[in-house]
């Protein structure tokens, strides 16, 4: 064992208390590590030095200063740390079930209410010390460019940083650009996705007809009325002077294409964002010359599909245990599916298949594009980037997207996208080339804060581990279902109850059945009767820390669930 | 890469469809159902780059697609002046008046139900907005281009703008009841209308106040304003959900005080009783052959309806509304020979020239002409036997729909997460009174909607 041990990297075993050193010097100088310090460029076992979170020297043959913090990171890999190029990362939870004021007229509601809300900004909404910046950072990313949550236009977007600092600090970039949706607002106008587009180029015209107006009533008011103060339309006009960038939300192939109409029409400078379909439209993109943020969030591999390396050890794993594992043997006999089933999977297979070669194509096409994160969670990152990787598209490619592309998008690649000399500090150091399996990552540095992770060693077995506490009160949420509620798990001794509600009445609970625990583990079946007919559900899900995530079995198909542990108070 | 493209190739391209806009095909020896021009045997269509190119006996053309019409019936593409196929919204319901949406921006080109149209000999359908509004939202005309991606190619480019409007109890229920805001009556509806056309007036001129420079700020752009502008411009073709003969006449008379000629009446179940004033107006209908008494406004009305506003002179079509009727219009046109006795000609021109003028294009499609555009289907048999059955659907010269290869799957965008089987309702019908079950649910639903 302890010839093993020499050959890991001295940080792994050796634990320095960086935060002690951290309090005695602002400069860090990291040593004799692999640094990428563009896309595509590497530098083998070179220094870099950090004052006040800048970079002040890099490259080979560094001295070692004689005031800076040792950071012991030998052999490991050095990047600049990744930038989220659009998110809600930071921005706080709106309360839910909030009352709707009375609309009398649905058709004309106050903007509140039907979510046109432009003026505002995302930096009111923040929460320097929320979990979501932590858990960026955590994957790797330095900077986020954060927009606020809501309907067709929840506002202003703006660049932060992931240091966790106070607000006053971690915001880099105000009124980036205007954050977009085809959300609609249910009940009142715009009620539907055409709603939503009709009142879009409604505003921006007002907006057009009200920078007219200004400018004529600054330069001559007499005998002129008076501009009205309308937030929403004023906040518009720069998007009509290409003075701020549209960051449209567009999931679909279908969304997207009218996005780009839209923009055809009104002329405004558009990124196109957080796009998850998009393998029938590449040459479109192309075409249209909009910048384009692509979603990380990949659809989930379909049943049945081979997937040969994993098949290849589950097979090795078989054979060991086949000995020992009974119960395999009493499985239920697989059914065959009939013609029209595998046919149905085969073409759910092959839409897959253009799902995760999408960043090739892309590449192949020569569009650049960036990441984003609206409904892909960044502890997703490696596993979709390996993915995609996997698929065709190169390494080169994915750090673009995740360093120099949405830099210069966000018109900051002259701080940060690379590790260079006078450029911010933000680095990301990991146990092997990122994107390689099982790379972790050990050190971020943003701001000149200092943050180390543990690795933990991936279990084997989770069987013979402890089992976790899981206990309390979570909300779950079912998103393909549209369904939410409340998950109960009681602990009586070895017994656990475990119950389910739907938020339309949480006092109306199904207990579940066959609850068995494994580890962090959880699983159980629930059996739901809605209109006399009884579904059986089986779900399981696996925690951590305040969190669970897993799946849901129905007669229909599976579907994800999510949950977060409820704070006391509730 | 290569493979990538395969599977792209292969997801769109492989059940023949084909994403160009604009084909050749030559069609031999069929009998041509002009419709404006007689019925011609043995005769060759032509088409080139989408347009009809020549008519005519023995014509030749070297490398293109060659159908063989011996024995079968070859007539201009179905036309229906009243569909929701390939739509994802169809009612934006929040206002008695949402002139300002349009469903052009809502389109949906990866609907199976254009397919669905097609196999009927379908190729332009009027994609209209619902009837929850007294003045709807604008509608789209769509040709049944099936295999395209961009909604912006389902377009008919150029083809004139539609407006939908609906008279009678929708709206009423809708706003009046639900609401408590005008429209709750008749009454409340003609104001809707009076107020919207004034509003459209008021608009105009406050712009041309600013262009002449009798005002030097611009009027605050009113996108609803616009649109009702653009109506009393005759820019816009109103396509009106009617019943009822006295609510009828009254949008005749609205529509007269303000000049607005461009009108079709949709539905119209009454129209035979106003038939002569509709003629006079210059108004057309589209009406259902033989469907009424689903609600209490439509419990008046007659199979003859077709044939008796069209024998006063209405240019008169016969739509759908449903993306099951669609599958086959030329049952419905048929229907006017039992119920009227029209003309085969006559009845055919009820989903084909008819509804092609109801949407102002009929200088290009509703009719084998040369010149005009190449949208064909060739059936087995008389489109007005029992025993029709449509081969091959072509729009602009494409062949969008070919029974000889016509799979199972035809959906163009799979989810690679949907369930399977999708679907899944066909089960329930197994279970003991399922077949109850199944209509159970959508009575629920109503009653829960309203």
């Amino acid at each position: 064992m302890a010839f093993v041990a020499l050959l890991l990297p001295s940080v792994v075993q050796s634990q320095v208390d960086y935060d002690i050193l951290k309090k005695a010097t602002n400069k860090i100088f990291i040593k004799d590590v692999i640094i990428h310090d563009r896309p595509g460029s590497s530098i083998e076992y070179g220094s870099i030095l950090i004052d006040d979170g800048i970079i002040q020297q890099i490259g080979k043959g560094i001295a070692e200063p004689k005031d800076a913090l040792i950071l012991k990171a030998d052999s490991l890999h050095v990047y600049p740390a990744f930038i989220d190029a659009l998110s809600h990362t930071g921005v706080k939870n709106k309360e839910e079930n909030e009352k709707r004021p009375n609309v009398k007229f649905a058709g004309s509601p106050p903007n509140v209410v039907a979510g046109i809300l432009p003026q505002l900004s995302v930096v009111d909404q923040l929460e320097s010390d929320a979990k979501s910046i932590s858990s960026l950072r955590e994957a790797g990313f330095g900077l986020a460019h954060v927009a606020p949550d809501g309907r067709m236009l929840p506002g202003q977007s703006a660049i932060i940083s992931t240091s966790g600092k106070a607000l006053k600090d971690i915001v880099l970039k105000e009124r980036v650009g205007l954050y977009s949706q085809l959300k609609s607002s249910p009940g009142v106008y715009p009620a539907t996705m055409i709603g939503v587009i009709s009142k879009f180029k409604e505003l921006y015209r007002q907006a057009e007809g009200a920078s007219v107006h200004i400018g004529k009533y600054k330069s001559s008011p007499l005998g002129m009325q008076r501009p009205n103060y309308d937030e929403a339309i004023i906040a518009m006009i720069p998007v009509t002077k290409k003075q701020q960038q549209v960051f449209y939300k567009a999931k679909s192939a279908k969304d997207v294409y009218r996005v780009l109409a839209l923009q055809k029409e009104l002329g405004f400078d558009l990124v196109l964002s957080d796009v998850q379909q998009v393998y029938p439209i590449v040459d479109a993109i192309k075409s249209s010359n909009a910048k384009v943020l692509i979603s990380l969030d990949l659809p989930e591999k379909p049943e049945g599909m081979k997937d040969e390396e994993n098949d290849k050890a589950e097979d090795e794993e078989k054979e060991d245990s086949e000995d020992k594992d009974k119960d395999k043997d009493e499985k239920e006999p697989e059914v065959e599916d009939d013609e029209e089933t595998k046919k149905f999977k085969e073409r759910k297979i092959a839409a897959y298949k253009n799902y995760v070669a999408q960043g090739s194509m892309l590449e192949e096409a020569g569009v650049p594009f960036s990441f984003s994160w609206i409904e892909a969670k960044p502890k997703d990152l490696q596993k979709n980037i390996q993915t995609l990787i996997e698929n065709g598209m190169s390494e080169k490619t994915a750090i673009s997207a995740l360093t120099t592309n949405p830099a210069q998008l966000l018109g900051i690649s002259n701080i940060a996208g690379t590790a260079e000399k006078g450029k911010l500090g933000n680095l990301m150091i990991s146990t092997k080339a990122i994107f390689e399996k099982d790379a972790k990552i050990k050190f971020m540095l943003v701001d000149g804060e200092l943050f180390e992770y543990e690795i933990k060693e991936k279990k084997k077995n989770s069987s013979s581990g402890e089992q976790m506490d899981i206990a309390g009160k979570y909300s779950y949420e079912i998103s393909q279902f549209s369904a939410n509620g409340e998950l109960t798990i009681e602990k009586d001794g070895d017994e656990i109850k475990v119950l389910m509600s739907d938020e339309e009445d949480l006092s109306d609970t199904i207990e579940a059945t066959n609850v068995s625990q494994d580890g962090s583990n959880l699983s159980f079946d629930l059996a739901v009767t809605e209109g006399g007919n009884t579904m059986d559900i089986s779900v399981s899900i696996e925690f951590s820390e305040e969190d669970f995530e897993g799946t849901v079995v129905t007669q229909f198909g599976a579907a994800e669930i999510e949950g977060t542990k409820k704070s006391p108070k509730h | 890469m290569n493979s990538i493209k395969n599977i792209i190739f292969l997801s769109f391209l492989s059940f023949g469809l084909q994403a160009q806009d604009n084909g050749d095909v030559l069609i031999k020896n069929g009998t041509v159902i002009t419709i404006t021009d007689g019925v011609l045997e043995n005769t060759d269509v032509l088409i080139r780059n989408g347009k009809i190119d020549k008519i005519g006996e023995d014509l030749s053309a070297s490398d293109i697609t060659t159908i063989d019409a011996e024995g079968k019936f070859v007539m201009p593409g179905i036309i229906d002046a009243h569909s929701h196929i390939a739509l994802d919204v169809v009612n934006e319901a929040t206002s008695p008046n949402t002139a300002h949406v349009w469903v052009g921006d809502g389109l949906d080109p990866y609907d199976v139900g254009v397919y669905r149209a097609l196999a009927g000999g379908v190729t332009i359908s009027h994609a209209m907005h619902g009837s929850a509004n007294a003045i709807g939202g604008q509608c789209e005309t769509i040709k049944h281009r099936y295999g395209v991606l961009d909604p912006e190619e389902m377009r008919m480019q150029d083809a004139p703008r539609t407006i939908k409007f609906a008279l009678g109890e929708n709206p009423m229920r809708v706003h009046g009841e639900r609401n408590n805001i005008v429209p709750a009556t008749r009454m409340g509806m003609e104001q809707i209308f009076r107020n919207a056309f004034e509003q459209g007036k008021a608009y105009m001129k406050a712009n041309k106040d600013y262009a002449s420079g009798k005002v030097n700020v611009p009027p605050l752009y009113n996108l609803q304003s616009e649109v009702m502008a653009d109506i009393l411009k005759g820019d816009i073709i109103i396509h009106c959900h009617s019943y009822r003969a006295d609510e009828i006449y009254m949008l005749l008379r609205v529509l007269d005080d303000y000049g607005v000629k461009k009108i079709c009446f949709q539905h119209v179940n009454e129209g035979f009783k106003v038939a002569p004033e509709l003629a006079a107006y210059g108004a057309h209908a589209s009406v259902f052959s033989d469907w009424w008494a689903y609600k209490f406004e439509v419990y008046y009305s007659t199979a003859y309806n077709a044939t008796i506003l069209a024998e006063n002179g209405v240019v008169t079509s016969i739509n759908s509304d449903s993306g099951e009727l669609i599958r086959h219009l030329y049952h419905e046109a048929a229907k006017t020979q039992r119920y009227g006795g029209l003309s085969d000609n006559e009845a055919l021109k009820l989903i084909t020239l008819n509804p092609a003028i109801q949407l102002g294009i009929e200088d290009r499609v509703g009719s084998i002409e040369v010149g005009k555009e190449g949208d064909v289907v060739i059936f087995d048999n008389h489109p007005l036997s029992i025993y029709a059955i449509p081969q091959q659907t072509i729009v602009d010269g494409v062949v969008r729909f070919d029974i000889g290869e016509d799979i199972d799957d035809m959906r163009l965008d799979v989810d690679p997460e949907e369930a399977v089987p999708a679907f899944y309702e066909l089960e329930e019908h197994n279970h003991e009174s399922g077949d109850d079950k199944c209509m159970q649910d959508v009575f629920e639903f109503l009653n829960h909607k309203h």
